[in-house]
């Protein structure tokens, strides 16, 4: 019981700290994802808000983490505890938002400056490159995994046993067949693939670039180039997890039950750890590197970022037909999102509904 | 190379994306054989619609100034060590000045102030003073 409480607990307490931590990832001058001048990060009424909507997500944390334990780990109390977690937290944020919304129209906080966009054509003519040699583990990983499946085919047992309960004994068998023996490693090249191509949205997405700063360009390239080695990181631990379950499901290797646990979650942690661990460093688009002393564009008039808070419904999602862009640094968090009003934004968004409707539904029928 | 767009102001974007693109072209910040992104890359990485892109680029391409092609985007075809302007260039550049002199003048700036400024932007572009440096560094 312990452990299915603290299996439930954790995505609960992950939830809760990305919340806590958001605020300080983004760039000063989109709290909350409000776009404000440079000049006005240090008013009062952001560094209000932000503790308020931290005490509010430390509430919100605490009682859902208390909810779990109380439903003594019941196996869907962690859904139900995030998903409330993460409803909840959209409703902090708004509040946030709203608040330093009206602050910022009374006090006309963008009124003689001058609003501007920018970008650097060097990022798309010298782009960053991709960090191919990252990338080879990952694809040895896989053929590995693909190699030992097909060389030991004739010593595996004619059941396999595809799916491990609590304490990690077998409760689910399947036949052996190509489908049976080949189907994860399946799962495991498509998981591998998408992997492989994420980086690749870092390295091609919109640029957050800051008009008042004289090293935002440094800090893209700095923030892309990390965040990419990252999620190859990530992919490793991922195909070692792979490998790993394919070894015991092929029978290949005893281990007992702990060691089993242990050893399939492990590496997936230290993956999440490692992308983790570049976000709180690097920041939303590499707002949090330390980069010397910014300079501003200085003039009469101040330039700032165009205030283009209008172009993100709900202060959540991006639409803005007029941009060709279909991946646009996210707003409140660290990474991408997609612009709604491109089509293939939808595909992409059905695309994963259907893989996460469809994923544990081929689940049950491979047993 | 850094683009900025005034996005509230009176000048239309497609004719500043092809005004900074000409001055970046003077201050040796772009070079013959220099590439510009798509037209769909550059429009993305600004937030603005592709046609405004595709305006300005055309501008240039009338100009003499830059070549487009349907994959590599805008390259650069000419610039100040290119050898002397087309035909009808300087007339019709200095048509041109003349009007924006002419504001000058009738607004109250001196002869000696009009020359002085005139001076100071030109000293900004490598072309136009005799100690060119050889290899001017790209941003």
């Amino acid at each position: 019981m312990i452990t299915s409480i603290l299996i439930s607990l954790f995505p609960v307490l992950l939830i809760g700290a990305l919340q806590w931590l958001t605020p300080s990832l983004v760039p000063a001058t989109t709290p909350f994802g409000v776009r404000i001048p440079g000049d006005r990060a240090d008013t009062p009424v952001i560094a209000a808000q932000r503790r308020r909507y931290r005490l509010g997500t430390a509430i919100v944390t605490a009682a859902a983490a208390a909810g779990v334990i109380l439903a003594a780990g019941h196996p869907a109390s962690g859904a139900v505890a995030g998903g409330a977690e993460v409803v909840a937290g959209v409703g902090l944020y708004r509040l946030a938002r709203g608040r330093i919304i009206a602050v910022k129209r009374s006090e006309d906080w963008f009124g003689g400056h001058r609003q501007v966009v920018a970008a650097d054509t060097s990022l798309r003519t010298d782009p960053e490159r991709y960090p191919t040699s990252w990338a080879v583990p990952l694809v040895l990983l896989l053929a590995g995994t693909v190699v030992a499946g097909v060389v030991e085919y004739p010593r595996m047992p004619a059941r396999l046993a595809t799916h491990f309960g609590q304490g990690g004994h077998a409760d689910h068998y399947a036949a052996k067949s190509i489908g049976s023996v080949f189907g994860p490693v399946l799962t495991q090249a498509l998981v591998t693939a998408l992997l492989l191509v994420l980086p690749q949205v870092a390295l091609r997405g919109r640029a957050l670039l800051d008009a008042e700063s004289s090293c935002a360009t440094v800090r893209h390239r700095r923030f892309v180039s990390a965040t990419a080695r990252a999620l190859l990181v990530l992919a490793v631990c991922v195909n070692v997890t792979f490998l790993f379950a394919a070894l015991v499901t092929w029978g290949l290797i005893t281990v007992s039950g702990s060691v089993l646990v242990a050893a399939s979650v492990a590496p997936v942690l230290v993956g999440t750890a490692v992308v983790l661990a570049v976000a709180l460093r690097t920041g939303q688009g590499g707002s949090r590197l330390r980069l010397g002393t910014p300079t501003g564009a200085g003039g009469g008039d101040r330039v700032v970022n165009r205030d283009d808070d209008h172009l993100y419904r709900w202060g959540l999602i991006y639409y803005n037909p007029d941009d060709p862009a279909l991946f646009v640094p996210k707003r409140f968090g660290v990474g991408w999102t997609v612009n709604m009003a491109r089509p293939l934004a939808w595909v992409l968004l059905a695309a994963t509904v259907a893989a996460v409707a469809l994923g544990p539904l081929l689940g049950s029928y491979a047993r | 190379m850094i683009l900025t767009l005034n996005v509230d102001g009176e000048t239309p974007l497609y004719q500043q994306l092809r005004d900074r693109i000409v001055e970046a072209i003077a201050e040796g910040r772009l070079r013959t054989g220099d590439s510009l992104p798509t037209t769909r890359q550059l429009a993305a990485d600004l937030g603005i619609n592709m046609h405004t892109v595709n305006k300005a680029y055309d501008l240039l391409r009338q100009e003499g100034l830059v070549r487009l092609g349907r994959r590599t985007g805008a390259v650069v075809i000419r610039d100040a060590d290119g050898g002397p302007p087309a035909a009808g260039v300087t007339e019709d550049w200095e048509a041109r000045t003349r009007t924006l002199l002419a504001e000058a003048a009738a607004k109250g700036l001196s002869q000696e102030q009009i020359r002085q400024r005139v001076q100071a932007i030109l000293e900004r572009f490598p072309a136009a003073s005799p100690d060119r440096p050889i290899t001017e560094s790209r941003s």
